[in-house]
């Protein structure tokens, strides 16, 4: 395994003995794991953002399909009320219409 | 393990040999954390070490609980918008039934000498479902 290093911590680590790295890592071990959780916080805090953000915009966008929904529906109901109720007046008017014209044709 | 040490820039090497001990633990940390085993030694031998602020099990829990909301909620979007687009899809035709009605209505009581009655609620009804 190869690790490069940044040239000033190179020669801070040049200085110290096998012994003396080996006993770096094994006592440092605690602090990198310190740190490895530290990014996950980071990590889990930028994620934690995001989905507050996301949920946001799905609780609007949900809220706003819930409205068209209910609109939609009552639309539904008042439009096929209207079908119906001028349906019945078109027939009627038709038979006035019928009447009207059977009564110039026998005038004439 | 054998590790190698280079410099970024320059020349030069360190090699250490890591005892299967110490590789082990720092494989079992590299495991815990889904992270390499390299990651870790560059953090101990950068010494740039960070401090978590909060309890990050306790933030690992909020995020599921904010995941669990985000999915519940997709799941209800879905059929949802199945059943507003249905509904859109009737009162379409509807509109264009109604728009059919009203243009004979309005023909019917023409020919009859009737008064014309404008319902602008269903006219604009029917221009918004048409379009």
């Amino acid at each position: 395994m190869e690790i490069i290093l940044p040239k000033e911590k190179f020669k801070e680590l040049k200085k110290l003995s096998e012994t003396e790295i080996i006993k770096l890592i094994e006592e440092n071990l605690k602090k990198a794991e310190e740190t490895l959780k530290a990014e996950r916080e980071a990590f889990l805090n930028e994620k934690k953002v995001k989905l507050e953000e996301k949920l946001k915009e799905i609780e609007e966008q949900l809220e706003a399909l819930e409205r068209f929904y209910e609109k939609a529906l009552q639309d539904r109901e008042f439009m096929r009320e209207m079908s119906e109720k001028l349906r019945e007046e078109n027939a009627a008017l038709r038979k006035k219409l019928e009447e009207k014209k059977r009564a110039l044709e026998n005038k004439t | 393990m054998r590790l190698k040490i280079k410099p970024e820039r320059g020349f030069g090497k360190i090699e250490v040999e890591i005892n299967e001990d110490l590789w082990k633990k720092i494989k079992d940390l590299g495991e815990k954390y889904k992270v390499s085993e390299e990651h870790i030694l560059r953090i101990i031998l950068t010494e740039e070490f960070k401090t978590p602020n909060e309890d990050v099990q306790n933030l690992e829990r909020e995020v599921q609980e904010l995941e669990k909301k985000v999915y519940e909620l997709e799941k209800k979007w879905a059929p949802l918008r199945y059943k507003a687009y249905g509904v859109s899809e009737d009162n379409k035709i509807l509109a264009i039934e109604l728009s059919g009605l009203l243009a004979e209505n309005t023909q019917l009581r023409r020919f009859l000498r009737k008064k014309v009655k404008p319902n602008f609620e269903l006219r604009k009804l029917i221009e918004y479902y048409i379009r």
